[in-house]
């Protein structure tokens, strides 16, 4: 019977030493995976965020196409390997009958291990205007106007260089991208770069989707005044958010519809544009940007001041000419003011409203808003009709002697 | 000397009230382990239960924070609050609206621009989140399992997001 019970007991406490076992390895495991996300997490965007400080001083394994560089995490158990390849604009810069290769970007790929665990980013390096390809690997971008002096040396000018396209892949991901097969293979390292072409697409089209919505939900959300929702109660509280009106899903959004969110979206980048290389910026350090944006129209016309051309004008076209004012019909220059940005006033001022959004195609709005009307062209049109009588003794006897010439003349007349 | 002896008549198969009272002992005994070893077998299948909601409840959190991670802006909470919210309402890595919140069947996730839900919980009780002053999004799940209740909080930042 004491073996009995012995052995009963011991059957116990391993069901007890083994369930605690369990749940202390499914815990242990789960917080593994935790860290383990977030160590690689961050030791991929110190890759990126490295590649990106060291491409703003130069390509520094210039004359060669491509570079790669690697980093160890202060702990010693994590490793980053970064891979830059060149990417040169396939249309020459032709500068007195010699041809210059211009860098058009660089492509940023990144691995990342843990313990074992394995993380991949990539980056796109943007460079405006491009530099001179050269052995030098300057990353400063080559004047347009002038792009290689008489000396023959390069001229330089102020450049935007920015890491932009930022992906955080995951080895599953990674492993489903057609001809990936190594990183440290350049065909593996461009099948990469092609394969977030989709998502970055996705990416930019949702932005310009969501831009309306967003901001509502942002502005202003009921209060939920219950704890459990239904999908449906969310997908109405969202939809009515909407201020578009489009329907749930991007494939049954109509024509109009898409029209008057990307029109939302090309305000709301105008009215909010400035440029920066900061990464993470905080909505106040934005608004005081954006105090210091003006929008400066360029060249106005000289309105016509001569006399005769005025009193011409006058005589065919009544009431006319009529004089856009400055100040008035039109403004060359907007000033930030209580909080309104600069391209919020213009936009304002052409008539376009954020709650009025247009439903012309985005290629229209924006040529509209390219040019303003700062004066009045008047064309006058002369058409002549002649006819000629001959004056003399003739027979048959002459038709009643009209004037001895005569001229119509119609005046076709527009203005412009 | 002789020395006699009596037999008992003895019947076919029959127990002595003894032997019954003993044998009624043992089985009595062993009924009893038999019965508080089911008891624990039972108790430590439902442990394992447990454990197996709290691994869930753990994949979930992990998926909600991956997602938080790559999300490219968090719209809801818009502010920094003390009260919880019971729905959280995000732009995820392709700046689609998603919305994590309590539904009957669970943690959901709903894709607004995919129109697309996903359950990622049958077992959630509830769901709340706030955002910090320090910029930083709170979120709580919980789990009901065999009269115990588990819950999971968890703290991002919100500045992680990708540019």
């Amino acid at each position: 019977m004491a073996i009995i019970l012995v052995l009963i007991s011991l059957t116990f406490l391993a069901i007890l030493l083994g369930a605690l076992a369990t749940y202390s390895s499914g815990d242990l495991f789960s917080l593994q995976r935790l860290v383990a996300g977030k160590n690689l997490l961050y030791l991929v965007r110190m890759g990126l965020s490295t590649a990106e400080a060291r491409l703003l001083t130069k390509r520094w394994y210039a004359p060669a196409s491509e570079g790669m560089f690697e980093l160890t995490s202060p702990d010693g158990q994590g490793t980053i390997r970064v891979y830059v390849d060149d990417f040169v604009r396939i249309k020459p810069k032709t500068v007195n009958g010699t041809d210059y290769k211009l860098l058009d970007h660089i492509k940023v790929s990144v691995i990342a291990t843990w313990r074992g665990d394995r993380m991949y980013g990539f980056g796109k390096f943007v460079i405006s205007p491009e530099p001179i390809y050269d052995a030098r690997g300057s990353t400063i971008g080559a004047n347009p106007q002038n792009s290689i002096g008489a000396d023959g040396n390069v001229k330089y000018t102020t450049t935007l260089r920015k890491l932009i396209n930022i992906h955080i892949l995951l080895p599953d991901e990674v492993a489903h991208i057609p001809g990936f097969v190594a990183i440290d293979q350049f065909a593996s390292r461009k099948a990469m770069a092609q394969s977030v072409i989709p998502q970055q697409l996705r990416y930019a089209e949702n932005y310009g989707r969501n831009l309306r919505l967003s901001q509502a939900i942002r502005r202003g959300f009921p209060s939920p005044a219950s704890t459990t929702f239904t999908v449906a109660q969310v997908k109405d509280l969202l939809r009515r958010k909407d201020p578009a009106g489009v329907p749930t899903t991007n494939a049954a959004a109509t024509p109009d519809a898409v029209n008057r969110l990307k029109n939302a979206f090309l305000m709301e980048v105008f009215s909010r544009f400035f440029m920066t290389t900061d990464w993470d910026i905080s909505p106040e350090e934005k608004a005081r940007k954006l105090e210091k944006i003006h929008v400066v129209i360029g060249t106005v016309p000289v309105k016509t001041t001569d006399p005769e051309t005025r009193q011409a004008i006058g005589l065919a076209f009544p009431g006319h000419p009529i004089d856009v004012r400055e100040g008035i019909d039109y403004w060359t220059t907007f000033t930030p003011e209580n909080g309104r940005t600069a391209g919020a006033k213009y936009l304002a001022q052409r008539g376009y409203s954020p709650t009025a959004v247009p439903t012309e195609k985005p290629s229209l709005m924006a040529a509209d808003l390219s040019e303003i009307q700062t004066a009045n062209s008047y064309l006058i049109g002369w058409k002549g009709k002649m006819r000629f009588v001959y004056i003399g003794e003739e027979d048959p006897p002459p038709r009643p002697r009209p004037a001895r010439w005569s001229i119509t003349v119609r005046a076709g007349l527009s203005r412009s | 000397m002789t020395v006699t002896s009596r037999q008992l008549p003895r019947s076919g198969g029959g127990f002595t009230v003894i032997e019954l009272v003993i044998g009624g002992m043992i089985l009595s005994i062993i009924a009893a382990i038999a019965f508080r070893g089911m008891q624990f077998a039972g108790r430590s299948v439902r442990m394992q239960e447990s454990i197996e909601v709290g691994a869930r409840l753990r994949n979930a959190s992990f998926q909600l924070s991956r997602d938080l991670a790559l999300a490219t802006e968090i719209l809801l909470p818009n502010q920094a609050a003390i009260d919880f919210s019971p729905l959280l309402i995000y732009k995820n890595q392709v700046n689609e609206v998603v919305a994590v919140f309590l539904s009957p069947d669970g943690l959901a996730r709903y894709n607004y621009n995919l129109d697309q839900t996903q359950t990622w919980l049958p077992q959630a009780t509830q769901f709340q989140c706030r955002l910090g002053a320090d910029g930083l999004i709170e979120y709580q799940v919980t789990v009901a399992a065999e009269k115990r209740t588990f819950t999971l909080r968890n703290f991002l930042s919100t500045y992680q997001s990708l540019p």
